[in-house]
């Protein structure tokens, strides 16, 4: 009903500027006068031509641009101004006159005061921003060869923190977080594309998105620029903003791409011989004696090699290729007049598989296909109206087995290389020779999925993915009103489905027996050999959006007034078919902007966001979001201008509150939720009363107070400095009753109600230092570096205070979120092992989770009670995110030839590793690479090198959570190197190109880390896909 | 000209942008509130019949099922998962065990919250049924009041037998509740709570019912409610619990009523149907393969099943058997020790230090060469041993192989072999497959429970030949456990035995009936002899020279959960934390703190 309303609202505001338009239209197209072109050529400084230069009359009516020549042709009919702006050069006012050719040389601004910052519902020169962002453009982000656009922020955006949190290819999950965290928890900034709010699922929608239709992204990190989107804010903004169609000649790009794609790392894996020998060597420290799992015959049998009763299998190099395989080829139009301008791209993405699969009857193979493409037409459809429509579309088909990539990739490290396998020996017809059994997949008695089974066995998933985003939006030129004024408004919906062919199929397990001397087979499980069998599934979304927009931006002499106000409702669904996460969810919100400037100098601007969530009761559900900012442009005083020297020096403050409603909270968290359904234990009874939710009815929205203070620093015109501090803090976190209500009380935690009792703080700062600087005509040099700081310390959860033999007696309040604990071990014999036999006789602390052997570790009695036990626990590592992020990027062009290269990497940050692969008792024994050399009595007579305690068949003392299994995950790495040659016009005139260019890059090129092992990257686990290293060839024509 | 028609754009500004945020604000609330999607409130429950035993209903469920896993942590088996990396049965054995891990490790995990939940919603239903709107008569009233006592009572049962005494609530805490005023309750203070719910359920008139009408399966009863009150006046009269609250004559009245309540009114009897030879060996055996129902038209003996069905071929099964998962609990050689030979006379009676070395009972006719003959009948039905008939039903078939080299051999490597040289059978159908899975189901409160429950109050309050009567009951502590054993087709227990004597063939005699039950993990910890019965445990490893069997003793490593501690589930430290946090008192049990 009400939904009705506002959807017929929506309705009769769309025709009422319809028919504005219609009224208009015609009335005022025909009144402009021809008159003389102008004509003309822009060039830098040293008198190279600039393509793409934009060049518009004041008003942004009339304009064109340069093309490859830097040339450009306008009509001169009003004699006024006319105004050229490029990226990186401050922008020129020249007044036509009644010159019929004008040449402009634009001049080098290392600072891009005159860069136009998008920032969501608004946008400000950099000049006048006062609050904090940090920007990139799709150019910078376009060099990384990868599918996914979260791979290519990486040191890029100082005060962005990425961590690729699975590598598939092309598939790969990144979670971004500005500034670190805002609360207890891992929520992922807002991201807008396009001015439109994604509120549901942005980390698939980012994925849909491919570098190169991108013009720029900024992410907002102050309370200044937050603060307008209310309830959404807090956690910061990426906003992303798509290329539009610029004024001037049709220009098609085209860009090809191979890459070559391979992992960084590559587990330890061990030839059979060293298995079985390190088998034993486990079983000989558990007190089972010498060659109890297998006799020294068996061990030289494995060794030999040839005994098939005695195999050595690489199962990683039997199902692995070593190379992956991606192709893209993408194509770019853009071109207009005064009339309409558009842009156009298309993008085309292959991944090839990298298993090597034996399934002759169907393709298990992984592959993706993408497709993906993006229309944007801004059309003046009078003097007063403007129209756009904004139409991008996905549409990727992806194919794997029937059980997922990561985890068949896992699986390669499961099964022991000295398993026979993968398949039984067929029983063949002993005169004719055919096959009368055919050969069953092997497994272990630990492992319940072999990967030949899952990669071969499993059937296939075929997934098709579709996702269409339109916008509409329609900007009213409201001058006739006030000078200034100007409305839009914009329908943007954007439709997700996904269809999935799910064919399955299962097999039977075999295991061998325990005689090695035989190759016999017994059945393990239930599993049989099945037909394909098939199935659909589908889950489906959208993302409904309204929004209207006032705007106004008006100068008087030198004073720069400005002010906006908005109004959003957005209307979504998940795709979540469970109740209530089915029904739709509903947000309103508005804001409104003030901003003053003077003469450049003096800024000021103030926000205030007022939004809604469902989330809340009536009483509490709107909340208000202030916050005010203002800037010192210091180097714009006439008493600085003589520093010739100081091209810039801005001082940035800013104060306010954004606030977040994503508190992990269940949906209409302040309602009980009590439900009658059938069922319960007793049939006769017929009905069942669930009691869920315990509705807390004073739950309220989170609110982070925010504070920047920032300075920016031109020197040279060549050398850019800004730092920002910041401080965070949110008095009403969410917590949930889990840490302090006690259970017998009878309601079951999860249900009991959060409150608004938590506190949580946040603090760092930023550092951007760049060096820009063009030498001459042939030689252009960037060096720049970036380093953010964040550090967040959990004040208050509830958190109930351990007993004081505890040595921490609070293990999350007053440390960072994700703060780890464990055992120390004590070093003070040089290595924290138990080293003789006296060492552990002399030993009277008692572990209270078993008892210490030969060559275990030796804990800290950290509360000195004579015990190890969980009360000895200390705090290990950083938390849930690094504190450090940097990148240090720059670039040589030199006559055609361009360089460019980026380092990123994070400090102080560690975790604490356990299971497969780090510890060695998994499966049958799943040794990594420090297993090699672990604790033996020889080893350590011998003084030779020791990575491991003594090794264990079953869990032993050593596999706690000790700062021994701290893994420092800090690294450099080299991220992104890009060669290419442009061939000189002539050259490529000759094929009718405009410019032809050749490419290439690499991704990921080298990491240095410290991680105790080589098994995993830092940014990944044992058995999950490493990072992947990208060789990339290009080509880029341009026509 | 110009400041007018300035002035003229402001109004006119001001009008449009008035319009348009209002109409944009309007309704914005209305937008945002949740329509409706068929949730109820509290009051809707209870004024509402169907909603309020819809209600009734959801206090049903909370009871911990018991399961043969349990096994595992007495000395009634060694797992064959002990050898799989950070299993449960290694942790335990290991006594790698804090009470932060406790719940990971334990057999049903930590109840505890569970129980809780249940206490709640029985006291939510209690208080809420005085005030109650529903239409329906005070005698249907009265017997939904009465189920939901008894499950507050069995609820707070399960808490004591695991966690000792408990906080006691009747009615539910307010939301504003401050927790720093409560306090743990004594074992037998919560016993009296549980006695007095129970007497309270059956005192009023048409509450409870004897019979389970159809679909009524799981209901609470008469016979649950002193069922009930058996077992945890048996518990507070145990050396473990006794505080002199309740003494072995308290606790000979209260089983008294309860026994003889159930046989004369209730119409309970010991399940004595003889199977068919190729089913099951004696009724015993078939008794363990019967599922109860709800109109206990055949086995009249249980009184609460409580367990689920199991998958004993599956989970605790022979390799032979396809699709069989593990071996889990393999009884162990002091359980297959302590059944007694048909004459009644014990096999064993002592051992060396490490129980290698049996010292065998020259009365009882065992012989160590031929350890698997002339048994307790209860054996057979109980244990898969070697050499016994695989298939009943194929008596001339395929024989268990559990000698080193057979097809269901011992071994230390894997667990689908039994680590102990025996398999448990109790429960299992010989039948059962994956696509026909006929086990059964293991009963909380059956009638055996009860008699033997009189006989352990009555030998030490009475002696063991003395009868106790009642209206229409007169039983010694003899008797009762005679009538057991006539079940199972076992000589009844000599006369004249002194109570120290009665007491040791006593508890055998529990063990035995009960095994696998759950009650032996109770029984060592009430008795407080936890620290002799689950040290270690032992297995007997065969070999076979070409007809001959060769039987070896031999012990598995030392268990290292015997300890005090372990005689009480620990209560969770987060849950001992925050209880420090309010009242600063540790109410962590002993042992668990260190």
């Amino acid at each position: 009903m009400i939904n009705k309303m506002i959807h017929k609202l929506m309705i009769k505001i769309t025709l009422l500027l319809a028919f504005m338009l219609m009224i208009s239209f015609g009335t005022t197209v025909s009144a402009q006068k021809q008159s003389a072109s102008i004509n003309g050529m822009v060039t830098d400084e040293f008198g190279k031509p600039l393509t793409g230069v934009t060049i518009n009359d004041e008003n942004g009516i009339y304009g064109t641009s340069t093309n490859l020549k830097g040339e450009y042709t306008i009509i001169n009919n009003e004699n006024k101004m006319l105004v050229f702006s490029y990226m990186g050069y401050t922008t020129q006012k020249v007044t036509t006159g009644e010159n019929e050719r004008i040449d402009v040389q634009l001049k080098w601004d290392a600072d891009n005061k005159d860069e136009i910052i998008q920032l969501g519902y608004t946008s400000q020169r950099r000049n006048d921003v006062s609050g904090s962002v940090a920007t990139v453009s799709g150019a910078e982000l376009e060099k990384s060869p990868v599918a996914n656009l979260p791979m290519t922020f990486a040191g890029r955006l100082a005060g962005l923190t990425t961590q690729e949190n699975n590598s598939e290819l092309s598939r790969s999950g990144t979670s971004l977080y500005i500034r670190g965290l805002s609360a207890a928890r891992g929520n992922n900034p807002l991201v807008m594309i396009d001015g439109i709010v994604v509120a549901y699922n942005s980390a698939q929608t980012l994925d849909y998105i491919s570098a190169n239709e991108i013009e720029s992204v900024t992410i907002l990190k102050d309370a200044s620029t937050q603060a307008l989107y209310g309830i959404q804010g807090a956690n910061g903004l990426m906003v992303i903003t798509t290329k539009r169609g610029k004024k001037g000649p049709v220009q098609i790009r085209t860009t090809f791409d191979q890459s070559f794609q391979q992992a960084t790392t590559k587990p330890a894996f061990y030839n059979s011989a060293d298995y079985a020998e390190m088998r034993n060597q486990a079983a000989f420290n558990d007190g089972s004696g010498l060659n109890y799992l297998f006799s020294d015959a068996q061990i030289a049998s494995y060794r030999a090699g040839d005994n098939p009763n005695y195999p050595n299998n690489n199962w990683y190099n039997q199902y692995l290729k070593n190379t992956g395989y991606m192709q893209r080829v993408g194509i770019n139009v853009t071109g207009g007049n005064d009339k309409v301008q558009y842009y156009s791209n298309v993008n085309f993405m292959h991944q090839g598989g990298v298993f090597n699969t034996d399934q002759t009857k169907y393709n298990p193979e992984m592959n993706n296909t993408w497709v993906n493409y993006r229309t944007n037409v801004d059309m003046s459809l009078n003097k007063y109206l403007k129209a756009y429509v904004r139409l991008a579309g996905n549409i990727k088909r992806e194919r794997t087995a029937g059980v997922g990539n990561a985890t068949i990739y896992g699986s390669l490290f499961q099964i022991p290389s000295a398993t026979y396998g993968p398949l039984t020996p067929p029983v063949l017809d002993a005169t004719t020779g055919a096959v009368i059994t055919p050969g069953q997949v092997i497994t272990t008695e630990q492992v319940g999925s072999p990967t030949y089974g899952m990669l071969n066995r499993t059937g296939y998933t075929r997934a098709t993915v579709t996702n269409i985003t339109s916008q509409f939006g329609l900007d009213l030129d409201m001058s006739f009103l006030t000078k200034g004024l100007d409305f839009t408004g914009i329908l943007a919906y954007q439709t997700n489905g996904v269809g999935v062919l799910n064919t399955t199929q299962d097999y039977e397990r075999w295991i061998r027996t325990n005689n090695l001397d035989v190759l016999e087979f017994t059945k393990k499980g239930s599993e049989t050999d099945s037909p394909l069998a098939y199935a659909k599934d589908q889950s489906f979304y959208y993302h409904l959006t309204y929004n209207a927009k006032l705007n106004y931006k008006r100068d008087f002499g030198k004073h720069q007034v400005g002010a906006m106000a908005y109004m959003f409702y957005q209307n979504l669904t998940k795709a979540d078919n469970s109740s209530p996460g089915l029904l739709p969810y509903n947000r309103v919100s508005s804001g409104a902007e003030a901003t003053y400037g003077y003469d450049s100098k003096y800024l000021v601007k103030f926000d205030v966001g007022y939004s809604g969530s469902e989330q809340y009761a009536r009483g509490n559900r709107f909340i208000a979001t202030p916050a005010v900012s203002a800037a010192w442009v210091a180097s714009n005083e006439a008493f600085m201008s003589n520093l010739n020297w100081l091209s810039n020096l801005k001082l940035r403050a800013s104060y306010g509150k954004t606030a977040n409603d994503q508190s992990g909270l269940v949906r209409f968290a302040y309602l009980d939720n009590i439900t009658a359904t059938g069922g319960g234990t007793l049939v006769y009874l017929q009905y069942l009363i669930n009691e869920n939710q315990v509705g807390n009815p004073n739950i309220q929205a989170e609110v982070s107070t925010k504070q920047n203070f920032g300075i920016d620093l031109g020197l040279f015109n060549a050398i850019s400095v800004s730092v920002d501090v910041f401080k965070e803090r949110m008095n009403n976190m969410v917590v949930s009753a889990v840490s302090t209500i006690p259970l017998y009380q009878g309601v079951p935690l999860a249900n009991y109600p959060q409150t608004n009792a938590g506190t949580f703080d946040n603090k760092g700062y930023e550092i951007t230092l760049n060096y820009n600087k063009q030498i001459n005509r042939d030689l252009t040099v960037t060096v720049g570096g970036m380093m953010s700081y964040n550090k967040n310390t959990v004040v208050k959860v509830n958190e109930a205070q351990k007993t004081a033999d505890y040595a921490y007696r609070k293990w999350q309040e007053g440390y960072s979120y994700g703060q780890e604990f464990g055992y120390l071990v004590d070093y003070s014999n040089g290595n924290g092992f138990f080293n003789t036999a006296t060492e552990l006789a002399n030993n009277t602390l008692a572990y209270s989770f078993g008892t210490p052997r030969l060559g275990d570790l030796k804990y800290q009695d950290l509360n000195t009670d004579g015990k190890i036990d969980e009360r000895d626990k200390a705090p290990i590592g950083y938390g849930a995110l690094p504190l450090v992020t940097y990148g240090i990027s720059g670039g040589i062009t030199y006559k055609q030839f361009d360089l460019s290269f980026l380092f990123q990497g994070v400090g102080q940050f560690s975790s604490v590793y356990s299971g497969w692969g780090v510890f060695e008792t998994s499966y049958d024994g799943a040794f990594g690479a420090l297993h090699q050399d672990a604790w033996t009595q020889a080893r350590y007579d011998n003084k030779e090198k020791i990575t491991y305690p003594a090794l264990s068949l079953a869990q032993s003392v050593n596999h706690q959570t000790s700062d021994f299994f701290n893994y420092n995950r800090s690294y450099v790495r080299l991220k992104n190197l890009e060669l290419s040659y442009t061939l000189p016009s002539s050259k490529s005139n000759a094929i009718s190109a405009g410019k032809i260019k050749f490419v290439l890059s690499g991704q990921n090129l080298i990491t240095w880390d410290k991680m105790k092992s080589k098994d995993f990257g830092p940014e990944g686990s044992y058995a999950a896909f490493p990072v992947y290293r990208v060789f990339n060839l290009g080509v880029n024509v341009v026509f | 000209m110009y400041k007018s028609e300035k002035l003229f754009s402001m109004k006119k500004f001001k009008l449009f942008t008035a319009i348009v945020t209002s109409l944009l604000f309007f309704s914005c609330n209305k937008q945002l509130d949740l329509q409706s999607d068929g949730r109820i409130t509290m009051d809707q429950v209870f004024s509402d019949y169907n909603r309020t035993r819809g209600y009734l209903n959801s206090c049903y469920g909370f009871c911990p099922a018991p399961y043969m896993d349990r096994a595992s942590f007495t000395d009634e088996a060694q797992d064959a998962d002990d050898i799989t990396p950070g299993s449960t049965y290694n942790n335990w054995y290991g006594g790698n065990i804090t009470s932060i891990t406790y719940a990971a490790n334990s057999s049903d995990g930590s109840p505890w919250g569970n129980l809780y939940t249940g206490i709640r919603k029985c006291n939510v239903f209690l208080q809420s049924i005085q005030t109650a709107t529903v239409y329906a008569t005070d005698a249907e009233k009265g017997t939904w009041i009465a189920q939901a006592r008894t499950l507050r009572a069995l609820y707070y049962l399960q808490l004591i037998k695991r966690y000792g005494g408990v906080p006691i609530f009747d009615k539910p805490l307010e939301i504003n509740h401050d927790f720093a005023t409560d306090k743990r309750a004594t074992f037998s203070d919560v016993v009296t709570f549980i006695l007095a719910d129970c007497d309270e359920a059956l005192a009023i008139s048409d509450g409870l019912s004897w019979n389970v009408s159809d679909n009524q399966f799981g209901i609470m009863t008469r016979g649950v409610a002193y069922a009930i009150k058996s077992q945890a006046v048996t518990y507070a009269a145990s050396p473990l619990w006794s505080d002199g609250t309740y003494t072995w004559a308290m606790a000979t009245d209260i089983n008294k009523e309860a026994l003889s309540q159930c046989l004369t009114n209730g119409g309970y009897k010991l399940f004595d149907v003889a199977p068919s030879a190729t089913f099951a060996q004696n009724s015993y055996a078939l008794y363990c393969l019967t599922s109860s129902n709800d109109q206990r038209a055949v086995d009249k003996e249980t009184i609460f099943q409580g367990g689920a069905q199991m998958a004993v071929w599956q989970w605790a099964g022979m390799p032979t058997n396809p699709g069989m998962n593990r071996t889990g609990p393999c009884p162990s050689q002091e359980l297959v020790d302590s059944y007694e030979m048909a004459n009644g006379e014990a096999p064993i009676t002592g051992y060396n230090a490490d129980r290698t070395v049996a010292t065998v009972n020259p009365l009882s006719g065992y012989d160590p060469a031929n350890p698997y003959v002339g048994r307790d009948p209860r054996f057979y039905a109980s244990i898969y041993y070697n050499d016994a008939v695989r298939y009943l039903d194929q008596p001339t078939g395929k024989k268990v192989e559990t000698f080193v080299g057979g097809t269901e051999e011992i071994s230390a490597l894997d667990r689908k072999h039994t680590r102990t040289g025996y398999y448990m059978r109790k429960f299992n159908n010989f039948a059962s497959t994956l696509s026909n899975s006929a086990d059964g189901a293991i009963r909380l409160f059956r009638l055996a429970e009860l008699y033997l429950n009189f006989a352990e109050s009555a030998y030490q309050s009475a002696g063991p030949d003395v009868a106790v009567t009642a209206t229409g009951f007169s039983m010694s502590a003899r008797d009762a456990v005679d009538v057991v054993r006539a079940r199972a087709g076992m000589p009844a227990f000599p006369a004249g035995m002194d109570p120290t004597a009665f007491g040791a063939k006593y508890r055998n005699e529990r063990r035995v009936e009960l095994a696998y039950e759950e009650h032996r993990f109770f029984d060592v910890r009430r008795w407080k002899i936890l620290d002799q019965t689950d040290k270690f445990v032992t297995g007997m490893q065969i070999t076979k020279t070409g007809s001959t069997f060769t039987y070896t003793r031999f012990k598995f490593p030392d268990r290292n959960c015997s300890s005090t501690k372990w005689l009480m589930y620990p209560i969770d430290q987060s849950e001992v934390d925050k209880v420090i946090g309010f009242s600063g008192v540790n109410w962590q049990n002993p042992g668990w703190l260190d």
